[in-house]
């Protein structure tokens, strides 16, 4: 690990204060669990590291009658096992829970997840199918922008140190909160992953669904995400297109399911894991509407 | 490089150092408190061997920062026994042979012991998931889930 220096404020308004003071490479760090192996391995190289753990404003789970809004500093741990968050968005608690190891998710943080901007981010991939929108801080105020937009490769880069994978943050700038809206009545969401084996498995791929239906058990509103099968989690319309309107029988879940296929081979064809994503990810979707159908039918 | 000054509680003592704020948590437990059951496995958050109890749960040291537990606290095994008697996790790892080489035991012992302070009935299923995290390279898994099984109190 190179030498810098250290820093643990108790506020977002100190460490705009350290932007302003410090004019090194810095790097924020919450759960540690991919920066600390970055910084190790000297694969960053930071001249000043800044501990968010010990901001307490950027860690809570919130409910108003519109949006569920999370603190950047949660940990997977508590998005797991939250009440509001099992019920009102099945899909990320699915997620969360599925996140490396025990020891991991005690530590890791959504926060950490989005800006890290690993293609297989096990929440980001719940968050896009939730239509989760980041709250972003800087001394100016704040911005939101979409996760969507987010990852887009339109994207100024403007990244440094940590958030080297990200486009989408600036150097002066934290990522705050993120939020989505609530489960409407009829509304249902799932997640599932496909790993190597059941614990600290990165994903090869995974599957987020939220659907809304009519009082005819039609689908009213889609959103479908896929993780791990491109640079970032993203939707695919032209599959929500495909069930929107219908109810979910066989045959429509199978078209939807072919429709998904040809996305993941359009996305990443030349791979060589494309022959075997093409297909699994059929099944991994299959499961997740299963899912749906079963909170649905409840 | 400027130092940084820590204080947090430490298998039940307040302690206070003065550590480069590049160290991880790992380094300093066993180097400047010769705590050296907590081992380094992977150095990468997957074996779990570095496994110590923060703030009641269950984490990977090597991804920790030192200067980040400053005021937190924090177990390790050397934490676990009291008055000289082990604990009885311990002793249940002993009487089930759950211990092979030993290495991944202090990590199996704090995940287990965080999982028995917030779930003391816990299920098979609940146990295996409480040490996922953890890798034993003799692959001795099933008597080390007995052994947990076995400390749950009546």
């Amino acid at each position: 690990m190179k030498e810098f220096k250290y820093y643990s404020p108790k506020s977002l308004n100190e460490i705009f204060k350290i932007f302003e003071a410090e004019k090194g490479e810095t790097c924020l760090i919450a759960g540690g669990t991919d920066v600390m192996l970055e910084i190790n391995s000297k694969k960053v190289n930071p001249d000043v590291v800044i501990n968010l753990k010990s901001i307490d404003e950027i860690n809570y789970i919130k409910e108003d009658n519109e949006f569920i809004r999370i603190g950047a500093g949660t940990t997977f741990t508590k998005l797991s096992s939250d009440a509001v968050i099992l019920n009102s968005a099945r899909a990320l608690a699915q997620a969360c829970s599925k996140v490396g190891s025990t020891q991991i998710r005690n530590l890791g943080t959504i926060g950490g997840n989005i800006v890290t901007g690993s293609a297989c981010g096990d929440s980001v991939s719940a968050l896009v199918a939730l239509d989760a929108i980041l709250v972003i801080q800087s001394p100016k105020g704040k911005r939101e922008i979409t996760l969507t937009d987010f990852y887009s490769p339109g994207q100024k880069s403007v990244c440094d140190g940590c958030y080297h994978n990200t486009p989408g943050i600036g150097k002066d700038e934290v990522l705050v909160e993120v939020y989505f809206k609530k489960a409407e009545k009829n509304e249902f969401s799932a997640f599932r992953k496909l790993g190597k084996r059941k614990a600290l498995a990165k994903s090869i791929l995974t599957v987020g669904m939220s659907i809304e239906f009519d009082d005819d058990k039609k689908v009213k509103n889609a959103r479908i995400s896929l993780g791990a099968v491109g640079k970032h989690p993203y939707r695919v319309t032209s599959a929500e297109n495909i069930i929107d309107g219908k109810k979910l029988s066989d045959e429509t879940i199978e078209d939807c399911l072919n429709e998904i296929s040809n996305i993941v081979i359009a996305n990443i064809g030349s791979r060589a894991s494309c022959p075997f994503k093409k297909e699994s990810v059929k099944g991994v979707a299959r499961e997740v509407f299963a899912s749906i159908i079963e909170q649905s039918s409840l | 490089m400027e130092k940084v000054k820590i204080s947090f509680k430490l298998n039940g003592e307040n302690v206070t150092v003065e550590t480069p704020p590049n160290k991880r948590l790992l380094d300093l437990l066993r180097e400047d408190f010769e705590l050296t059951s907590v081992k380094e496995g992977c150095g990468e958050g997957e074996c779990g061997a570095c496994t110590v109890i923060l703030n009641n749960e269950a984490v990977t040291s090597c991804t920790v920062l030192a200067p980040q537990v400053d005021n937190c606290e924090v177990v390790t095994v050397e934490g676990l026994g009291k008055d000289g008697e082990l604990d009885k996790l311990q002793e249940k790892f002993i009487e089930e042979g759950a211990v092979q080489c030993g290495y991944c035991t202090p990590g199996m012992l704090l995940s287990a012991k965080a999982l028995l302070e917030k779930n003391p009935h816990p299920s098979r299923d609940e146990i295996k998931t409480a040490i996922e995290g953890n890798l034993c390279r003799c692959t001795g898994y099933k008597k080390i889930v007995d052994a947990i099984e076995a400390s749950i109190e009546e």
